[in-house]
């Protein structure tokens, strides 16, 4: 038996002293590193589709981003700052995300240009990991779409045909009146892909427009029967659009891995969809072409047995950016609120901010707009959802 | 969840993953006096007991060591032997405490101690608090009690505080029927209005075996979801009765006294056999331990002497007093325990945590927190030294368990940043 007299020999099993931490002696397991891997892993889904839905070579432009965010990366190591953790999948996630919300024929300049701008300006500059107010992949995305102003509103947005998934050329197009749905409409021979606008850029001028600007609207019926594929092809992503923003299954799936691995909450994503469908379900819109009355409740609205209030919902949901926006980019915990209850509001404001922005003309980028607006309002939202203590 | 409301009194919180190895599996191990023991005069930060016994003195077990100069901590002797003198040791908690060093006779000379058997009812509340305090039983909030009718419901706790730790839950399935009878005797001589009995719903035999003796009595079995930190009795208290503790407060601000199973024990020890507190009960955990599980050891032993009837495994690396999110490390085997210390864990790697980074602001810490502090917030005030706004964070309310650093992704110490500024808000 041994005693503290016996501390000048120490038996051979018992070191002189023991590691001196603090506690906690477990953890959860959480870690920045892991936070952002898996922000970068959950585009993987939609990696994937869009290489089926506009080719593998499109994947060239995320490689652009990455290089450029690295680039950025290696100047800011060098001469503005040094540490932090999470830096290379921080920056990855960053390339991968900003590719995403640019037009697949964009070519690699813009994506560089944005990956580079994304990691200086927005991550470094703003503040760093931890700090900055805005999300750097939309500060990224503001700049370039500043900058190369054309290079994000192409005349057309292509997407591969029938057959030619994954390995056709974006160039070979043809634009489409021809173009019934991806089941449908084989593609003609010598074309490999169709030209269709994006879902939501059609909708907006049929919204009577609340601050000047002139809508051009047609008749629903006609715009959801000639105009749009069905929309089942939105949930597939065999639609027009930016790279991350056709597929809504992907961006689902990858929303879902964020949230089951606790690194997203689902009370911001549920909050925007809500919100959305809840305005476009009665926001007034003019059903029956130019000339005709805005109707409010359109969702209840069915003309020559076909729902067009549904279809309109619907669109508005998986049509525009606003999936890739709530599930994919919003995820990043700098630039959201606190706690559940902030999420949810955080969650409501994208959408209602989204969809106010459509309804008034700005089709194109109005999830990261309304997104970076949200950004803004965040400690607002902090200070207003803050827990009561116990106790008090 | 923030939107799903509060449905168990408070929010936040995590399961933890349940223990492996179960030390509860097992009835307490009972083990021998060593040949000497050097039992502490302070348990925590209290000033230490004054020492009673000239080096010389024969001690039998229940010899009153010390006492405080308030009367209230008494340090009773373990084991039959002769006091050898007062040096200092090394407790978890504290350098240079004074301890009473006990030579014990040879296990054939140590004689139980005759205790007159008390089989009646229990004193009124006065005088079971000074019998209490008279045989060193720790109650909390022991002058509150004392005043009759303060106690208005009981709530006996037979959940561990720190995850893996077992004593309380081992404690009670290896008394069952005494402690049962000691709630119904407490119950009486505080004339509570109701007790409640908690187990883990974990534990669904322990509570089929104390409702098989609820009939005739005047408590009931509660089983609760243990879900990190529900054992601390603010929570119990907000679970069972709906009342916040205030943030000064004490449980009997609402009402209720928790009483854990193991003090209840030390308790009915001193009442019904006049046996003061020497011994306690530990958990011993980690994988440098042979048999982990729970051990009754007498005040005094150092950590070595008490991993040793456990038997070692491995060369220890890390020695943990305390919960495995809030306690403390220990600096080597001659650190003297307390008989507050209940879990110690002996582990053959120290695994580090990655350094501190930025907070990446998710959140984590603030929906895990059981008060719905902000201790992110208040972590910023503490690294600036900023404590003029913190009042209003209430870092008071924190309860010490260690949640928020659990979960925060950056490895930032939260938990000390909090207790930093209570201290400033304290003194300030
Ligand atoms: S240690 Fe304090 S601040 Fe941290 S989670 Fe527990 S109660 Fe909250
Ligand atoms: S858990 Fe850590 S990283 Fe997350 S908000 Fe709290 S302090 Fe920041």
């Amino acid at each position: 038996m041994s005693d503290p007299a016996d501390t000048i020999v120490p038996s051979p099993a018992w070191p002189r002293t023991c590691a001196a931490d603090e506690s906690p002696f477990v953890t959860s397991g959480a870690s920045v590193e892991r936070t952002c891997w898996l922000i970068a892993a959950a585009t993987l889904p939609v990696l994937a589709a869009t290489a089926w839905i506009f080719g593998v070579a499109v994947l060239g432009q995320f490689a652009a981003a990455v290089a450029g965010a690295w680039l950025g990366e290696r100047l800011c190591r060098r001469f503005l700052v040094q540490g932090g953790r999470g830096r290379l999948p921080h920056l990855i996630g960053l390339g991968l995300l900003l590719a995403m919300t640019l037009p697949p024929t964009v070519g690699v300049l813009v994506p560089l240009v944005g990956g580079f701008a994304a990691l200086v300006v927005g991550k470094t500059l703003l503040g760093s990991l931890g700090n900055y107010l805005w999300n750097p992949v939309l500060v990224g995305w503001a700049i370039v779409s500043v900058v190369f102003t054309g290079a994000l509103r192409p005349a057309q947005w292509p997407f591969l045909a029938r057959d030619h998934q994954g390995t056709g050329s974006l160039w070979a197009v043809t634009g489409g009146p021809g173009y019934r749905g991806f089941e449908l409409s084989p593609p003609p021979p010598g074309v490999e892909a169709w030209a269709a606008p994006r879902p939501v850029d059609v909708l907006v001028p049929q919204y009577p427009p609340l601050f000047g600007g002139g809508g051009s609207p047609r008749p629903l019926l006609e715009v959801f029967r000639d105009r749009l594929p069905p929309w089942s092809d939105t949930v597939r992503g065999t639609v027009g659009g930016n790279m991350g923003e056709t597929c809504a299954i992907a961006i689902l799936a990858g929303g879902l891995c964020l949230t089951v691995c606790r690194v997203a909450r689902w009370t911001l994503p549920v909050g925007a969809l809500v919100a959305v469908a809840a305005l476009a379900a009665i926001w007034p819109v003019q059903i029956d072409g130019p000339g005709s009355p805005a109707v409010w409740f359109p969702l209840s609205q069915v003309r020559d047995g076909f729902p067009v209030g549904i279809a309109l919902v619907l669109f508005h949901l998986t049509g525009g950016g606003l999936l890739t926006a709530a599930m994919l980019i919003a995820p990043d915990p700098v630039t959201t609120p606190l706690t559940n209850r902030g999420h949810l509001w955080f969650g409501v404001g994208l959408g209602v901010l989204t969809f106010l922005f459509r309804v008034n003309g700005l089709s194109l980028g109005a999830a990261y707009w309304a997104l970076l607006a949200m950004n803004t309002l965040v400690p607002l939202i902090d200070r207003l959802t803050r827990r009561r203590v116990f106790g008090t | 969840m923030g939107i799903c409301g509060k449905s168990r009194g408070w929010r936040g919180g995590v399961f933890l993953l349940p223990p492996r190895p179960d030390t509860a599996e097992h009835p307490v191990c009972s083990t021998r006096a060593p040949a000497r023991l050097h039992i502490p005069l302070a348990q925590d930060r209290e000033t230490a007991a004054t020492p009673l016994v000239e080096p010389g003195h024969t001690v039998k077990p229940g010899t009153l060591l010390a006492e405080s100069p308030d009367g209230n901590g008494r340090v009773h002797s373990p084991v039959a032997g002769v006091v050898r003198g007062v040096i200092h040791v090394d407790t978890p908690y504290r350098q240079h405490v004074p301890a009473v060093q006990v030579e014990s006779a040879p296990p054939g000379q140590q004689e139980v101690p005759a205790g007159v058997p008390h089989t009646g009812d229990w004193p009124a509340a006065a005088e079971l608090v000074s019998l209490a305090i008279a045989h060193g039983v720790i109650l909390p909030d022991a002058a509150a009690v004392a005043r009759a009718g303060a106690v208005n419901r009981i709530i006996v706790n037979g959940m561990d505080t720190a995850p893996r730790q077992t004593v309380n839950v081992r404690t009670l399935a290896d008394h069952v029927e005494p402690l049962m009878l000691a709630a119904a005797r407490l119950h009486a001589a505080l004339r509570a209005q109701r007790t409640d009995v908690v187990v883990s719903r974990t534990r669904p035999d322990l509570a089929a075996v104390l409702r098989g003796l609820c009939p005739g009595r005047p408590f009931r079995v509660r089983a609760m979801m243990n879900r990190y930190p529900q054992a601390h009795p603010h929570l119990l208290v907000a679970a069972l009765t709906g009342c916040e503790v205030p943030i000064h407060g004490s449980p009997l601000d609402c009402g209720a006294w928790v009483i854990d199973a193991v003090t209840l024990w030390n308790l009915y020890g001193a009442v019904a056999s006049g046996s003061p507190v020497a011994w306690h009960t530990i958990t011993l955990l980690g994988d440098a331990v042979l048999t982990p599980g729970n051990y009754r050891v007498p005040v005094g032993l150092t950590v070595r002497q008490v991993v040793e009837r456990a038997g070692l495994a491995a060369t220890p690396q890390r020695i943990v007093a305390g919960g495995w999110l809030n306690g403390v490390t220990v600096a080597g085997g001659n650190v003297v325990l307390t008989r507050t210390t209940r879990c110690l864990t002996v582990q053959s790697r120290s695994g580090r945590r990655p350094p501190p980074a930025a907070c990446i602001r998710c959140g984590a810490c603030l929906e895990a927190c059981p008060v719905g502090l902000d201790p992110r917030a208040l972590y910023d005030r503490a690294e600036q030294n900023r404590f003029d706004r913190a009042e209003r964070l209430h870092p008071r309310a924190c309860l010490d368990c260690g949640l928020c650093d659990y979960v925060c992704p950056s490895s930032l110490p939260l938990m000390r940043g909090v207790q930093w500024c209570c201290e400033h808000v304290r003194s300030g």
